[in-house]
């Protein structure tokens, strides 16, 4: 059989057998005249298999060929000239997020890949690695252009990681750090990475603005907290078929937008770390966040940490906040505490905080008569079904409980 | 595991008493009755060097010995054999792998792999080895990893498993393609369990045999060869079988030493309604009384239907008798593949738990799924395989009391065959299980998988064929990319998530409810029953709950369903043409000429039947319009000399009829002998050129039709029909091919029933008998013409049929 029928007889096959199959040319059939004629390029013979060399895509791309195979861009750039949000430079060259760390320390990272998914098949093609020195970022990329250089880039990342505390990713605990864990193993190298911490802000990010932002991708958050807007990027889901159309036919055109959206990628970390850690510390604090911040670690079972947040702003958080700090304080039994949040939230009216407190009247002190006027005077502010079957439950009580002659004496 | 203890007899009356009154009552339905005696245990002690605490756990359990198997097992593996058991339901199989396995986690800190063919199966296996565990404290950590296991759990059973009990299907999706995350599990991995061996055959065999070549790539990655010990129920090969799907050399253990409870086994053959016709009650009548008698008696009893739709007409009579008041627990469930998880495990549950008396199901249930002991198991109808009839009569019985299996044949001719001469059954070795891991669909799947999982090189092999020609293909599909001597995955897919072990089929297709304006997906279809199933206007049946096919989006693999309480169920009409591509072998006979090769089918549904509930009767017709559904596969056929075929038959009519009934005889002889399920072999009848084909007429004769027109025609050309028989899946399965080894048998086995029933030849000829003329003697006539004649002398010296 030669190769040529083989492969009708498979594509044949595969049809019978329910297959959607796509090839260059039913698509062409499919698209706007435009593509076509690029895609119809893609099979021409001006496009043979790897006809770029790597000295010419370096110099296209402004970068350097690092080894065979790999092309590393270099750039730095002042940080208060990568985003307007940059009115100082972070105050004590150190964050405080769930980690401390200090800012020379930290390695920015972020991968461009063939797929979506960590597992064994999917290749990282453009590794970034930044790292803050003096008052700027200095980002290097690397470019994989034949796919046996990996190895190599590896080592240099794995170099680039060797003296640094911590990384710095956007997604990089689910994402970049498991799929480089993966291309570590699969060119059995032992890597740095695993024993690395970690500041993922995306998941700042989430804590921070969920409520408020429509998705929590990049670009969304650059806009939102950065007030930052890419202009003609490549949109993430078309990289991997850059890339694809490169290796498979060596064309270069669209690369270097590939490039322009990944180092707007790492760039964008840095900004985001010093959003998150200005947003955080106590100089600066918006009550909104830490209140949804806190909310987000309560609702993943981080109370220590939610409480540690809260407790620092004790004084100055508003009810929703110290509600919740009531919360945490009433999960560890900490009654005399919850009490007193409650007590002051009663004065300031806030619904959540007075049925706490008639709850607590009513199933730990049993001082029923106490519960029942709280809940009349709630009722009697916010009229509500809930509010009524309490009040009528607790009515029952009082009259067993008189009945008995347990009735406190009030 | 209380294997060694004294059973305390539960109460053997009822069933007794049952089997009394069927045999008084029923006598002339019952064509055998067979009697498993029980068996003694032949036990060995343990081994030396088998360790203390395992010894220690076996004996609080109540396991003073070993089983002879169980001992021979522990030998073969310490030799380094790979190793296939083929001992009966309930003997004990599981301690010949839990004990090298669980000895080798204990002192070397190795680890293991199970597989089984369902999550219920691996569930019920953790249960067991915890108990065991538990009995001895020895701190194996062993987990279950399927589609259930939550993600934060996922972690820690690969870090610190050492026993991983899985499915093929996850092995595939959810393993392999993430090995880097199991580097630690695959790197001390010693043993590969392979439990319920047979269920790998055909399509589903195909591919993991592939799965298991991609596995042994992984562990090839990690440096280390695992030890394969598989478990089998009765076939005639698990030696080859096993072999061919680990492609090691496999040692069988056949002999067991376990005890055996008493077993009473009654053939049924259902009473004859028409004698004229030959006619016989149908299989589900007789299910359906013997259920009800036995749920009246308070007797816990399954019945195994053959197809979904049967599942769900059977549920229904039985729950129109016991279930009328909707707020008791139901009585009867019915159990089948295309149900969501959670409401199988629900049944499950409900049978351990003895709430529900009988449950009707298809062989979703055959394997050892834990539902409890039952006392009776009905087969409606033969399930198509001798094995597959053991492992169901397994499910009753399975603790050591007497129990009842009944088999109630159908009026296919394979169940005749089958129910009239039951020696057959208890004589014959039972199937061979066949596998073609080198289907090519199949095959391109598994290339696209592997080479996602690790780079190929240049010279590597995966299976027989060549290699590098299947990746010069996926390199123009622009999924590969060759550089220097590797090929690497460039594509941003994911290909185990589009590859099914089920099914050589890309398109699922998904059931989605629209009742009440909702939108939720209620069930899947694959790809190649879709035409058959959800056409619209179809009843799609779920739990005996009808629901109407509203719409069928082909493209976008969707059908939209709402709920209806129609009094009828649909069945498909379909017509098949074919024609001849090439042939690979040939053989010539004195009057006709078998071939074997490739074909293209053309399958179209031109419409549906509405058919009652009870009565059974046509209530009317629908229209379908689906695309048709084309195929090249391999095929078998024949044709008989033209001069010879004159002599035989007066008119065209009378020849088609023949080889309808005789395509129909001969599907069901060929299903038996390939020992394949007789919807993995399809059949048509038409010329070789595909210009006509034959179906059944208005009137219930053979007629010519061309198929683009659908209109009766009467052509001109020479007269040739051709009886085919084929693989049912897009390039062929290899059924085909052995087929035309067998193919005299074929041919010679149609009419081996005593009274030449019409059973034989098909139901199509039922009404077509008037005057002098006999549709099954014009079959038996043309079977005799495809036969090779032994010596001259016996030309036509003799009637036609001498057998009938």
């Amino acid at each position: 059989m030669t190769v040529r029928n083989l492969a009708s007889r498979l594509t044949q096959l595969r049809k019978q057998s329910g297959a959607k199959i796509q090839t260059a040319r039913t698509l062409a059939a499919e698209k706007k005249l435009a593509d076509k004629i690029k895609l119809a390029r893609v099979n021409s013979s001006a496009d043979k298999p790897n006809s770029c060399d790597d000295e010419t895509l370096a110099k296209l791309l402004g970068g350097t060929v690092y080894q065979s195979g790999l092309i590393l861009i270099q750039q730095s750039q002042k940080l208060s000239a990568l985003h307007a949000v940059y009115n100082s430079a972070f105050q004590k060259n150190t964050v405080q997020l769930e980690e401390t760390a200090e800012l020379q320390h930290l390695l920015f990272v972020d991968t461009e890949t063939s797929g979506l998914s960590s597992a064994a098949g999917t290749l990282v093609f453009l590794l970034g690695a930044g790292e803050i020195i003096g008052d700027e970022l200095v980002l290097e990329q690397m470019l994989l252009t034949r796919i046996s250089a990996e190895p190599a880039m590896l080592h240099w990342f794995n170099k680039k990681c060797e003296h640094k505390t911590h990384l710095v990713s956007y997604n990089g605990k689910s994402f970049d750090v498991p799929l480089l864990t993966t291309r570590f193993r699969m060119n059995r190298l032992g890597s740095h990475l695993l024993v690395k911490k970690h500041i993922d802000l995306l998941h700042w990010i989430r804590r921070l603005h969920q409520q408020q932002m429509a998705d929590c991708r990049l670009p969304s958050a650059e806009a939102f907290c950065l007030g930052f807007h890419r202009k003609e990027d490549i949109p993430g889901a078309e990289v991997p078929f850059v890339w694809q159309a490169f290796i498979r036919y060596g064309k270069t055109d669209r690369l270097k937008a590939v490039i322009q959206h990944h180092a707007w990628d790492v760039a964008s970390l840095v900004g985001l770390l010093h959003y998150a850690n200005k947003l955080m510390s106590s100089e600066s604090q918006l009550q909104y966040n830490v209140y949804q911040a806190s909310k987000y670690l309560v609702k993943n079972n981080e109370n220590e940490k939610a409480k540690t947040i809260l407790e620092q702003r004790v004084n100055t958080l508003d009810t929703d906040a110290l509600y919740l700090l009531g919360e945490i304080y009433r999960k560890e039994n900490r009654w005399q505490e919850a009490v007193a949040i409650w007590q002051q939230l009663k004065e300031q009216g806030h619904e959540g905080g007075i049925e706490s407190l008639a709850k607590y009247y009513e199933h730990k002190e049993k001082d029923y008569l106490a519960a029942y006027q709280i809940m009349e005077c709630l009722n009697a502010k916010q009229a509500k079904e809930q509010h009524q079957i309490r009040m009528r439950r607790l009515q029952r009580k009082m009259a067993n409980a008189q009945s008995y002659g347990l009735m406190h004496a009030t | 595991m209380d294997q060694n203890l004294a059973n305390n007899q539960p109460d053997v009356d009822q069933v007794s008493f049952l089997l009394a009154k069927l045999r008084k009552k029923y006598a002339k339905q019952i064509t055998g009755e067979f009697v498993l005696p029980e068996k003694k245990a032949d036990l060995r002690d343990f081994p030396q060097a088998l360790d203390d605490r395992l010894v220690s756990a076996l004996k609080s359990r109540g396991v003073q010995k070993l089983y002879s198997h169980q001992r021979q097992a522990w030998d073969e593996v310490n030799a380094g054999q790979h190793l296939v058991v083929v001992t009966p339901t309930a003997s004990g199989k599981t301690l010949c792998y839990n004990l090298p396995v669980v000895q080798s986690v204990l002192q070397d800190r190795k680890k293991a792999l199970y597989l089984f063919p369902t999550k219920a199966l691996a569930q019920d296996q953790q249960a067991e080895i915890l108990e065991l565990n538990k009995a001895g404290n020895l701190g194996v950590k062993v987990s279950t990893f399927d589609g259930d296991t939550p993600g934060d759990a996922r972690k820690a059973v690969r870090t610190y498993g050492d026993i991983v009990i899985s499915n093929p299907d996850m092995l595939h999706q959810g393993i392999l393609p993430h090995h880097t995350k199991w580097a630690q599990f695959f790197e001390n991995l010693q043993f590969v369990v392979i439990d319920e061996l047979h269920i790998y055959r055909g399509v589903f065999g195909s591919h993991v045999a592939n799965v298991i070549r991609r596995l042994k790539r992984i562990c090839e990655f990690y440096g280390v060869r695992p030890q394969f010990i598989c478990c089998s129920a009765t076939i005639a090969n698990p030696d080859e079988l096993a072999s061919q799907l680990t492609g090691e050399r496999v040692k069988a253990i056949t002999q067991s030493g376990a005890p055996q409870g008493k077993k009473h086994l009654l053939f049924w053959n259902p009473p004859m309604v028409n004698i004229e016709l030959g006619i016989r009650a149908s299989a589900r009548s007789q299910s359906t009384k013997i259920a009800r008698l036995a749920i009246r008696q308070g007797l816990k009893n399954i019945i195994f239907a053959q197809s979904r739709l049967m599942v769900e007409v059977i549920t229904k009579y039985l729950k129109d008798v016991f279930d009328k008041d909707p707020r008791k627990h139901p009585r009867v469930e019915s159990y089948r593949g295309g149900y969501l998880p959670n409401q199988r495990r629900g049944t499950e549950k409900k049978m351990r738990q003895g709430q529900v008396d009988c449950v009707v199901s298809t062989s979703a249930l055959e394997l050892g799924v834990d539902i409890g002991s039952l006392d009776l198991c009905i087969l409606n109808g033969y399930p198509g395989s001798i094995a597959g009839a053991w492992q169901r009569f397994g499910r009753a019985g399975r603790r050591n009391r007497t129990a009842l299996g009944i088999m109630i044949a159908s009026s296919t001719p394979l169940d005749q065959f089958v129910i009239q001469q039951p020696e057959f059954f208890m004589g014959n070795s039972p199937e061979h299980a066949r596998i073609d891991p080198e289907q090519l669909l199949i095959l391109l799947d598994h290339i696209r998988c592997a080479a996602f999982e690790l780079p190929f090189k240049t010279g590597e092999q995966f299976g027989e064929g060549n290699l590098t020609e299947f990746l010069h293909y996926l390199q123009d599909e622009g999924l590969l990319h060759n550089e220097a001597d590797q090929w690497h995955w460039i594509a941003e897919a994911y290909p185990a998530n589009a590859v099914s072990l089920r099914s050589v089929a890309e398109g699922n297709f998904v059931v989605i409810d629209t009742t009440g304006g909702k939108q939720e997906i209620i069930a899947e279809v694959d790809y190649h029953s879709a035409p058959d199933t959800i056409y619209e206007g179809a009843i799609y049946l779920i739990q005996a709950e009808p629901w109407q096919v509203e719409k069928l989006d082909w493209v976008g693999r969707k059908a939209f369903v709402t709920k209806t309480s129609a009094d009828y169920y649909t069945d498909a009409i379909d017509y098949t043409k074919l024609k001849i591509l090439s042939e690979f072998q040939q053989a010539e006979q004195d009057k006709a000429r078998v071939y074997q090769g490739e074909v293209h089918i053309v399958r179209r549904i031109s419409g549906y039947k509405k058919i009652r509930y009870y009565t059974h009767e046509n209530i009317g017709y629908g229209k379908v319009n689906l695309p048709d559904q084309e195929m090249h596969t391999t095929a078998i056929w024949w044709q008989v000399n033209s001069t010879a075929l004159h002599q035989l038959f007066e008119s065209r009519w009378q020849a088609m009829d023949a080889f309808l009934g005789a395509a129909y005889a001969m599907h069901h002889v060929a299903a038996l002998l390939s020992m394949t399920e007789s919807r993995d072999i399809g059949r048509a009848v038409g010329n070789a050129e595909g210009t006509w084909f034959t179906t059944i007429g208005d009137k219930g004769r053979g007629s010519q039709k061309a198929f683009a027109s659908e209109d009766i025609i009467e052509t001109a050309e020479a007269f040739n029909p051709t009886v085919f028989l084929y693989d049912n899946v897009p390039g062929g399965l290899g059924i085909s091919s052995s087929l035309f080894d067998l193919r005299q048998q074929v041919v010679d086995h149609a009419c081996q029933c005593n009274e030449g029933c019409p059973a034989c030849i098909g139901p199509v000829l039922h009404s077509d008998r008037y005057a002098d003329y006999s549709p099954k003697q014009a079959v038996l006539n043309l079977l005799s013409l495809l036969q090779q004649e032994q010596n001259d002398s016996e030309k036509f010296s003799q009637p036609l049929n001498a057998t009938a």
